[in-house]
């Protein structure tokens, strides 16, 4: 019998108990030697022995000293090992894979060798019951000689079957019953068939070992690809990878990316269950075909992620023009804006003719400004503009020379609420009218409010659209004759600003004014604010995430979803693989396990579940009554300890006060 | 030079520092009665020292009539006095007077019990010695270490600051052989000061004092303990050996302090009291006292005896 720690670092503390002697020897020292004349007046007051202080002190020292040492004792959880169960620890099974995964290549010399080396550690006493195991038992023996275990390990031949090993695994707890035996599974894999392992009914503190190939089992999974704009180029995108090492070993290679016969590759080096992502700085063309590719070890195939890289770029602001190449108002915003763009906003920018717009965008941009074109929209582009505005594109609009039509169109479709009533149109003789107010409550239009108010009060307007619009529309600009220049409307998510004035300079002077620029690259960055890109995670199926009461709808590949007002901040499982678009969070579901075999991932589960069966063993040892009595035994010599130091403290206190009394 | 700082420089602990007891005494002296008093006394003696005026209550048989009649104010002869008297010093010198403290970081307690008798009963000297007093000096231990007859030289006074100076404390204290000395020696009458501890032999000194008393002495108990004896300042453990019997005790002291000093003040109070209904002038005073305590004590008795 022996007494073992199941945290034997806590003895490194045992030192501690000596710092009440330390403390002690600090505070008293030796009494200081006085030759004092009036030492009658001490004999005749009742003077506390110092002997007797000496001895309570010392008392009060032991118990301190004892105190911390079962402390420390309690903490380091000794345990009492009986070595008669060792003794008892005779019975050993092997179980052999002879499945066909242990015959790929030469593994399986491999895997002899060394399970020879471990049955020559083993106690010559034992009892050796040798299972042939594959899809189920095939062979047998019991013997108690070693060199009988090796000729039959030499004997052994492959199954062309699939590991199956619950018959073997019931066979071996038959045999070890309670004799808390050893067990040792040798196969390719440490996890190769033997998850049945949970399901038998092992002794507490059987022994468990793996005698396998040593085979890299590191996996990486390519969980996803996440296209970006390439800032130097708005017609190309880049490829960032997001990674997982789903094995059970760290991983160091390359990830491979091809496409339109080109390949590129990027050092990768991951620990298990650690996530990566791997930025590839390549410019990719729209639609091409992709492929990102890592090499795995000789008995796991690569893996292989494919997708496509977006049709058109991600377009951030797309403005739609006239084609005719006359609309001299449309060319000049064009200019301005791309002028603007580049030293300022930093956003992708693309500008299209009416007739080439069509919803092939990947994404609809965020901002689209209607340059003096809706009249030449077709209802299908203007639906698609619509829908897209529904979801959060803004609309900047103005008008062209064909107003009624280009308001009327919009009306239809529902974009804006507004219809032209006539054109105001004071004549250049008799003078224009002048800008007069501003909503200064949209901030949208501080921006007048910054730059001083007579920037745009001088801004002369000679034509303008009279409207009738509906009470929901918010009004950011009006002439003085109270008449809107600038109004606001909101359809869904979206934001559309409607000019009543055309941007032709026989209109107003407002586009060759420095408030223009300032104007509009305030109503895009507003809403760009209001519409700031949602974080994106990538996870793995089954997970839940918590919901917020904005998560009413969700959008799952796009296709929106409603949760039950009584379900909101509770947990929803993101199940099956996808994009799921919460208000605060998207997330992208992805599961490529169907690119790796075998299933490492449950083998990995498979693993941490033997891990928390040893870990059980462990526990189960700690909690045999004996050592659960030890335990409590020095739990109550704690509490007993801190009772005792208490008492005497408190008794050492009175005594002093006694006296003094 | 301000009040304060004079009675700084006159504290102990300062005046310990001052080698030559014969300075020591004429700095104190100094310090505290220049101006104050006529350094003897005035009266009917043989010497003439001056005129003054008649007060009311000037006895006409000193009425210097020639002057008298030159001025046609009264006028009063001042002699010197002859008083004939002596002053006697009776000093404890044991071992119990050499208690220093030199682990001791208070302030008061810088000197020892002995170095305080000594600068004492130097003032106590030179003032009898300016007083024009016949002086006499008793010094004891456990037996009699010196002893000086009374006389008003200033050879004698010298004599008595060497005394002083070169004897040291030592032994158990006062005993009968003591007592019997003193008693058979003084016998003129005048003014006693016995200045001692009294940590042993209290009794003995007091029935002294008093047999004195029957000589027409007036006696002054000086009874001087030590800043320590008193206050018990001691922190941490201690092992107290008395330096008499070398018995020892060890304690904490911060816990019997209360003790200490309720049975000190007891002692103290029964010796007063004694002293008291003997008659005898007691005077408790501490090593962190100044002397001027002491000078006082000797003006108020030196004055009652000459009365």
């Amino acid at each position: 019998m022996s007494l073992i720690f199941s945290n034997p670092f806590f003895l490194y503390l045992l030192p501690v108990a000596t710092l009440p002697i330390i403390l002690h020897l600090i505070s008293r020292g030796k009494p200081i030697k006085l030759f004092f004349p009036s030492i009658r007046f001490i004999k005749l007051g009742k003077v506390p022995s110092h002997e007797k202080r000496t001895l309570t002190d010392l008392l009060l020292l032991f118990l301190r000293i004892l105190l911390l040492l079962a402390l420390v004792l309690f903490f380091a959880e000794p345990k009492i090992k009986n070595d008669a169960q060792q003794l008892e620890r005779s019975k050993c099974v092997i179980i052999i894979d002879t499945s066909i995964s242990a015959y790929h290549q030469n593994y399986f010399a491999t895997i002899s060798e060394k399970l020879k080396t471990e049955v020559n550690q083993l106690n010559n006493q034992s009892d050796f019951y040798i299972i042939n195991s594959a899809h189920k038992i095939i062979n047998t023996l019991k013997t108690k000689n070693k060199s009988d275990i090796f000729n039959f390990i030499s004997k052994l031949t492959p199954s062309h079957i699939s590991p199956n090993h619950r018959q073997a695994l019931q066979e071996a707890s038959t045999f070890i019953g309670q004799s808390k035996g050893t067990l040792i599974m040798a196969s390719l894999f440490d996890t190769s068939g033997f998850e049945q392992l949970n399901n038998i009914n092992l002794k507490i503190g059987t022994e468990v070992k793996y005698v396998n190939a040593d085979i890299s089992r590191s996996n990486i999974n390519i969980l996803g690809a996440q296209f970006t704009k390439n800032d130097s180029d708005i017609n190309t995108v880049r490829l960032t990878a997001k990674l997982l090492n789903e094995g059970l070993t760290d991983f160091k290679g390359d990830l491979k990316l091809s496409f339109s016969g080109k390949t590129e590759s990027k050092p990768i080096q991951l620990m298990p269950n650690q996530t990566g992502t791997i930025v590839f700085n390549v410019d990719i063309p729209p639609n091409s075909n992709i492929a990102l590719s890592i090499e795995n070890d000789g008995f796991t195939p690569d893996n292989v992620y494919y997708c496509k890289s977006p049709q058109t770029p991600v377009v951030d602001f797309l403005l739609i023009k006239p084609s005719k190449p006359q609309n001299s108002e449309a060319i000049f915003i064009e200019e301005t804006l791309r002028i603007s763009n580049i030293n300022m906003t930093q956003i992708n920018f693309q500008a299209v003719n009416h007739d080439q717009f069509n919803a092939s965008l990947p994404k609809p941009p965020h901002y689209i400004m209607l340059s003096a074109c809706a009249d030449l929209l077709t209802s299908e582009q203007l639906i698609t503009i619509r829908d897209w505005h529904k979801l959060g594109t803004h609309l900047i609009i103005t008008p062209s020379e064909e107003y009624r039509k280009c308001f009327s169109v919009l009306s239809n479709s529902g974009i804006i609420t507004q219809t032209a009533i006539s054109k105001f149109n004071k004549g250049i003789s008799s003078g224009p009218v002048f800008f007069n107010n501003i909503n200064e409550t949209s901030p949208y239009t501080n921006i007048f409010t910054k730059n001083g108010v007579n920037d745009f009060i001088s801004i002369p307007i000679h034509q303008y659209i009279r409207l009738f619009h509906l009470k929901n529309t918010e009004i950011l600009l009006t002439t003085e004759n109270d008449d809107p220049i600038l109004l606001l409307n909101r359809l869904g998510s979206g934001t559309s600003f409607v000019f009543t004035i055309s941007l032709d300079p026989t209109w107003s002077d407002l586009p060759l004014t420095s408030i223009f620029l300032p104007l509009i690259r305030q109503l895009i960055n507003i809403s760009f604010q209001n519409n700031a890109q949602k974080s994106q995670e990538y996870v793995l199926p089954g997970i839940y995430v918590k919901t917020t009461p904005n998560d009413s709808i969700y959008f799952l590949n796009n296709e929106q979803k409603n949760i039950p007002e009584k379900e909101l901040g509770k947990l929803i499982e993101l199940e099956s693989p996808g994009i799921y678009q919460l208000s605060s969070q998207t997330y992208i579901v992805n599961n490529s396990r169907k690119h790796s075999k075998p299933d490492i991932l449950s083998a990995f589960e498979f693993k941490n579940a033997i891990l928390t069966q040893n870990n059980k063993n462990t526990l189960d040892e700690g909690s045999n009554p004996e050592n659960d009595s030890l335990k409590n035994y020095l739990l109550y010599l704690i509490l007993l300890l801190i009772f005792l130091e208490i008492f005497f403290h408190s008794e050492n206190k009175n005594r002093k006060r006694e006296v003094l009394a | 030079m301000t009040e304060n700082s004079l009675e700084n420089l006159l504290k102990p602990s300062t005046l310990a520092a001052i080698k030559d007891l014969e300075i020591l005494a004429k700095t104190v002296i100094s310090g505290y009665f220049t101006g104050l008093h006529r350094s003897t006394y005035k009266g009917s003696g043989i010497e003439f020292v001056q005129y003054r005026n008649y007060t009311q209550g000037d006895d006409f048989k000193y009425i210097d009539w020639k002057t008298t009649g030159k001025s046609d104010k009264f006028y009063i002869k001042v002699f010197e006095e002859e008083t004939n008297m002596d002053c006697q010093l009776i000093l404890d010198f044991s071992g119990s007077m050499n208690y220093d403290n030199p682990n001791s970081n208070e302030k008061f307690a810088a000197v020892s019990k002995i170095k305080y008798t000594q600068m004492a009963a130097a003032c106590l000297a030179y003032l009898a010695f300016k007083q024009g007093d016949r002086l006499g000096v008793t010094i004891f231990s456990d037996k009699i270490e010196a002893y000086a007859t009374p006389s008003k030289r200033k050879e004698h006074l010298n004599q008595i600051f060497a005394l002083l100076e070169n004897t040291k404390a030592h032994g158990s204290g006062i005993n009968e052989n003591i007592t019997r000395f003193i008693g058979e020696n003084l016998n003129n009458r005048g003014v006693v000061f016995f200045i001692s501890d009294c940590l042993s032999g209290e009794d003995r000194i007091v029935n002294l004092l008093s047999s004195l008393k029957f000589k027409n002495y007036d006696c002054v108990l000086i009874h001087l303990l030590h800043y320590d004896e008193v206050h018990f300042p001691f922190q941490n453990s201690h092992m107290f050996i008395d330096n008499e019997t070398n018995s020892s005790i060890s304690t904490n002291p911060e816990t019997i302090k209360e003790e200490y000093q309720k049975e000190v003040t007891q002692f103290v109070d029964n010796l007063k009291n004694e002293c008291l209904a003997k008659e005898i002038e007691y005077l408790q005073v501490t090593t962190n006292n100044v002397l001027e305590k002491i000078l006082l004590q000797f003006l108020s008795s030196s004055r009652k005896a000459f009365r």
